[in-house]
């Protein structure tokens, strides 16, 4: 008997990569870094013997891994970018989204999410700038077929059946918003990039949607770092970026940095990067979505959801709600994306996969 | 007439946690996102393992207001889907730019 295939949502963001699996009437999301790098399962095993870790599990062997493709391992996830010298995540390199990088990660999140991986219908996005019916079909090749790996040493097959994409924010919106032919907007921050969907309906009003690199949540780690190193003369690893933003982003208890043996405050860094990145936002959705000549921005716009890890950061929402206005940040806003796009894959018929094999 | 609960002989294991380690951290948040004690929080957990040992769904049983809601495992089939408005007309939107692209 064949197994009918799962349909799920994949969104490989320049920072994070979260998989969306149906589960009763909700989803269970999965996110690991979007990062591969080099290592090995017998480096892991070393460091794991030598590093005389707690018999517990740490909340971040859950996203580890070591993967290999082809016979080549890497390091996967935190943990490639906790111990790999040169881990990427191929950020703003659009070749990933069909050159095998994301393929990588759909491989390590389903060897994550399943012990036997069943057959797989995959709807995604891609930025706002890059889709098209031709790129469309580039990450279909890329994807479809049956890919043998290993993931921590153990065989896993994954077949994936169908890819369905669409732009970025175009799920979100598939989730949150609408099908009455109202115009809808929603405002997508991920790590790198921002991307501006706008709709009426589900109809994409393709001349209102932009997307612009180097204003994400990286940026406000970016500019952390080098306010960091300008004062301490410190310069900041990506763990203590990550953790930094993390704890900052859910009003948690930051880690303590140390500078010269001294522990280090940053929450005016934080603070001021946040709103230097906020700024940034609103100067480009008021370039973007100017309503006429008087001023008003997405005045005529009945829905706009601000989603993304971006939408975390206090001061980014406080910049976005004073230029526009009744902005909708969702509870789950940095897997909106990935919902969205499941909840597209559960609406396709059987018909329509089978074209999109 | 069953023997009452005060009655019941008890052990009362001593368990060491390390204060700075993730695992600990959450559970000290679930705790606390259900205004419970650290030891009833882990006693609670003990019993939901056992109650899933026994069938009952696991996801529920370990679900904590602190975490997003952890749906039971997906199961080897179409799940019925979940709602969401816009979805048929977003796939309809992006099935005819596809075509005509």
């Amino acid at each position: 008997m064949t197994t009918k295939p799962i349909r799920v949502g994949g969104d490989f963001g320049n920072s994070q990569s979260t998989l969306a699996i149906p589960a009763g009437r909700g989803y269970r999301t999965l996110t690991i870094p979007s990062f591969l790098g080099r290592g090995s399962l017998g480096e892991l095993q070393r460091m794991r013997r030598g590093g005389g870790h707690s018999a517990l599990p740490d909340e971040s062997t859950a996203h580890d891994g070591v993967l290999t493709v082809g016979g080549v391992e890497q390091f996967v996830g935190q943990l490639a970018l906790e111990q790999s010298p040169d881990a990427s995540s191929a950020r703003g390199d659009v070749h990933r989204y069909w050159s095998g990088h994301t393929r990588k990660l759909l491989l390590a999140l389903a060897g994550l999410a399943w012990d036997k991986i069943p057959p797989l219908y995959l709807t995604t996005g891609l930025p706002v700038a890059v889709w098209s019916a031709q790129r469309d079909e580039q990450v279909r090749r890329a994807f479809v077929g049956e890919h043998r790996f290993l993931l921590n040493g153990a065989e896993r097959v994954l077949e994936v059946r169908g890819v369905f994409t669409m732009m970025e924010g175009a799920g979100a919106l598939a989730r949150l918003g609408t099908d009455d032919a109202i115009p809808q907007a929603v405002a997508d921050g991920g790590g790198e990039s921002f991307d501006l969907f706008y709709a009426i309906g589900q109809e994409p009003v393709i001349a209102r949607c932009d997307g612009k690199h180097g204003i994400g949540v990286e940026r406000i780690g970016e500019l952390v770092a080098a306010e960091v190193a300008r004062k301490y003369d410190r310069a900041l690893t990506p763990p203590e970026i990550r953790a930094l933003l993390w704890a900052y982003a859910r009003t948690e208890q930051p880690p303590v940095i140390y500078a010269n043996r001294r522990p280090i405050s940053l929450n005016g860094e934080l603070r001021a990067a946040d709103d230097a990145v906020g700024s940034a936002v609103a100067t480009f959705i008021s370039q973007t979505w100017a309503s006429g000549a008087t001023g008003a921005v997405a005045a005529e716009v009945a829905q706009l959801f601000l989603i993304g890890g971006i939408a975390y950061f206090p001061e980014v929402r406080a910049h976005v709600q004073r230029l526009v206005g009744n902005v909708a940040v969702s509870e789950r806003p940095a897997d909106e994306n990935a919902m969205g796009y499941g909840a597209v894959g559960q609406s396709l018929t059987d018909a329509d996969w089978a074209a999109l094999s | 007439m069953g023997r009452s609960k005060t009655d019941a002989e008890v052990l009362r294991p001593e368990v060491r946690l390390l204060k700075d380690h993730a695992a600990t951290r959450r559970l000290l948040r679930e705790a606390r996102a259900r205004d419970v004690s650290l030891a009833q929080h882990i006693h609670d957990l003990l019993v939901a393992r056992e109650a899933a040992l026994n069938g009952q769904e696991y996801n529920r049983l370990l679900w904590v207001p602190s975490e997003s809601p952890a749906p039971q495992d997906t199961p080897l089939m179409d799940a019925p889907a979940p709602e969401a408005r816009g979805a048929s007309a977003a796939a309809a939107a992006w099935l005819k730019r596809r075509s005509s692209g």
